[in-house]
């Protein structure tokens, strides 16, 4: 009890994701809203990475939403990070699957936003085209190979996030990435040769 | 096979050269909060097993699976009414004649409220167009259908899981399917089903452009918006 009214009366914004998911437990929306903006980003690339193009944000905040809803089945010794993902991946499994069609991949090239790619143009331009194919080859992938390929690189998750987020066992994860990544190997080979 | 590579360090740059727009986190996060607030937990069926299946994408697979029956052409029972689509709590009939104008009648037990009371009076969560601002009427009405007004600009919002809400003839050409909805480019007849049923008390009215939409469980029907775009910018700016 006297926990509780502890908790409602802190004025301070929690600082670590535990503090904040018991906060928000006991109705501290302030709390969650720290959480919500923590991950906010993360979880906008994650769902137009997926595929949710443009309804992005709609399905990133539908699973903030759930995510609230089901916050007490969370266990609490466990990373907030893909569990919250894993809510994001099946708000945006539904939406592809309530359009009827495969998933997507839009994405587009930054224009100067990415990493330096070199000094003089020609290299510049170099490494745009090779990106360009690199892109296309990923979004040709099929969709199995290409989540897993986007979650590992893409989103930089470790191989037992991505069998989180995924919903498969870490073997499935580990030869979908590997299939993945030698079809993108063939695919960018192929357009090397001259 | 997967031994660190070229490649893999290939796509983690292409990653970070990708154009990804997303909102502020701040406005995210307000979002959210306004919906949680605007429909507090039903604590007491939390433990129901039934509460945990979003209904909403039941009937989202529903109406995509009518839409494929209906519109995947069957000839056959294309009498009167060609094609019926249901989508988001709206059914669009297609092939008979556009009704006669009856006005706009309001629709039962509709009263103007204040967006709070609004929010109160309904178990969905209302959105507002941030880009029209605050609406200047609200009506509630049938305790299910919240109405939006601005100049000229109406926003029908409602529960677009419980069945049909609104019911829209119109003749051939077939409504357009948009990014997550319909657009009807031109008049329409539209008739509400009130809540308790029966087929006797309907209200007619003719309605001009309309897009509709689905977000979330909410259905969404915006009128008076002549061009496609500005009406999916403004379903776009709902927050």
């Amino acid at each position: 009890m006297f926990l509780r009214w502890n908790h409602a009366f802190q004025k301070e914004p929690p600082t670590d994701d535990d503090e904040a998911i018991g906060r928000s437990l006991s109705g501290d929306l302030s709390a969650y809203e720290v959480l919500v903006a923590r991950y906010s980003t993360l979880a906008h690339r994650t769902a137009t990475m997926l595929g949710a193009g443009d309804e992005a944000e709609d399905v990133v905040q539908e699973a903030f939403i759930k995510a609230y809803r089901h916050l007490a089945s969370f266990r609490r010794e466990s990373p907030f990070r893909p569990w919250l993902l894993r809510i994001v991946a099946n708000e945006t499994h539904n939406l592809t699957r309530s359009r009827g069609r495969r998933a997507e991949l839009s994405l587009r090239l930054g224009g100067e936003s990415g990493p330096p790619a070199g000094d003089d143009p020609e290299s510049v331009a170099l490494a745009t085209d090779r990106r360009t194919r690199l892109l296309r080859a990923v979004a040709i992938l099929s969709e199995r190979e290409r989540e897993a390929v986007v979650c590992r690189y893409f989103l930089q998750l470790s191989e037992a996030e991505t069998a989180e987020v995924l919903g498969l066992p870490l073997g499935t994860v580990k030869s979908r990435t590997s299939r993945g990544l030698a079809r993108l190997r063939e695919e960018v080979a192929r357009h090397d040769l001259p | 096979m997967t031994s660190p590579d070229d490649l893999e360090s290939q796509l983690t740059d292409l990653a970070a050269a990708l154009d990804l727009p997303a909102p502020p986190p701040a406005e995210v996060a307000r979002s959210v909060r306004t919906r949680l607030e605007a429909q507090p937990e039903p604590r007491a069926r939390r433990w129901s097993p039934r509460r945990r299946r979003p209904r909403w994408q039941v009937v989202t697979t529903l109406a995509a699976l009518v839409v494929a029956l209906l519109v995947g052409g069957t000839p056959q029972g294309r009498a009167a009414v060609a094609e019926i689509l249901r989508f988001a709590g709206i059914e669009i009939r297609v092939g008979g004649a556009s009704p006669a104008p009856v006005g706009t009648p309001p629709l039962p037990g509709q009263r103007t409220v204040s967006l709070d009371e609004a929010r109160r009076l309904v178990t969905f969560p209302i959105a507002v167009p941030a880009g029209l601002g605050e609406p200047e009427t609200v009506w509630v009405s049938d305790g299910r259908v919240v109405s939006l007004h601005w100049r000229g600009i109406r926003l029908d919002e409602f529960d677009g899981t419980l069945g049909v809400v609104f019911r829209k003839d119109l003749g051939p050409p077939y409504p357009e399917q948009v990014q997550g909805g319909w657009w009807i480019p031109r008049h329409h007849g539209v008739t509400y089903i009130p809540r308790t049923g029966g087929e006797t008390v309907r209200y007619d009215r003719l309605a001009g452009p309309t897009l509709i939409h689905q977000r979330g469980r909410v259905g969404l029907r915006l009128e008076g918006v002549d061009d496609l775009g500005e009406a999916q910018r403004i379903i776009r700016s709902l927050r």
